[in-house]
């Protein structure tokens, strides 16, 4: 991997982990993922792997006995 | 934590059952993948959510209760929880370094789509990926589920984790590489794609 393209990958994944950017930070990145393939589809993979793991946001909700325990906790405490 | 008497305003009290219960499904979820075990992750909820209303009084309204709770759940785990646990063995740094998910999926078998990524990524369900964020040593593992399952920004992390923001960006990084790295033999053990010669011959002892 080219210097340049390595450090433009260590910026998209900022902007891939919605980190604040500036407009022209922006802009470079933008404009490299379209010029350079190779770059393109590595951050393709990376943003690919983080949404695989942000399927398991939805499926493990807290269960309900543990909810009305942690409520009565509470509510014993004062 | 020292015993102290709660002395919670009724207003506290009521903002505490409105801000922070409703967090409980993010708090259970963050803390299966601190502990890896349903046991533990119902205990370390409700020790933390303890914890918090003893403190809650110190909360400054107006600030990330989320990041808060989620601060002292961290403590709570690394003090308590992580002792009876045997954690994963080390990956050596090298090794993660060097993995490159990009490449593998390119050199794997380029018959078999343009986009192999999709297919090998698709492949996987959730419980592999479970099983790829369990196996990671715990300061990766913390990293990762606090960005990616959690959506805390790199400061908010840091602020939990209590490290600098660049610790945080490099276990970030590290992790998701032996994440990636642990992925792929998952799918290569379950036949989705078929390992390199090379690969073969060094999983085989040779």
């Amino acid at each position: 991997v080219k210097d340049h393209c390595r450090q433009l990958l260590q910026k998209a994944y900022l902007f891939l982990d919605g980190e604040i950017l500036s407009e022209t930070e922006r802009h470079e990145i933008r404009i490299h993922l379209e010029e350079c393939a190779p770059c393109y589809e590595r951050y393709g993979v990376d943003e690919q792997v983080k949404m695989l793991v942000a399927r398991l946001k939805g499926n493990c909700r807290c269960p309900d006995e543990l909810r009305s325990k942690v409520a009565r906790m509470i509510e014993e405490a004062g | 934590v020292a015993e102290r008497a709660v002395e919670l305003s009724a207003s506290d009290k009521q903002r505490f059952q409105e801000d922070a219960m409703p967090l409980l499904d993010s708090l259970y979820a963050g803390a299966l993948r601190m502990t890896r075990n349903p046991a533990d992750a119902e205990d370390l909820v409700q020790d933390t959510l303890l914890r918090a209303y003893r403190a809650f009084d110190r909360f400054e309204p107006g600030t990330n209760l989320k990041a808060w709770l989620f601060r002292i759940m961290t403590n709570a785990y690394i003090n308590t929880y992580r002792k009876k646990q045997r954690e994963p063995l080390k990956v050596s740094s090298e090794e993660v370094e060097d993995f490159d998910l990009y490449r593998e999926l390119k050199d794997h078998d380029p018959s078999l789509s343009e986009t192999p990524e999709t297919i090998v990524l698709d492949s996987l369900v959730d419980s592999d990926i479970t099983e790829a964020i369990d196996a990671l040593p715990e300061q990766f593992r913390l990293a990762v589920v606090l960005s990616d399952v959690e959506d805390f920004s790199y400061a908010e992390i840091a602020e939990i984790m209590d490290v600098p923001l660049g610790t945080v960006m490099s276990r970030l990084h590290r992790g998701r590489k032996a994440l990636q790295k642990r992925l792929w033999e998952l799918a290569r053990d379950r036949g989705i794609v078929k390992g390199s010669a090379d690969d073969r011959a060094r999983r085989n002892g040779a």
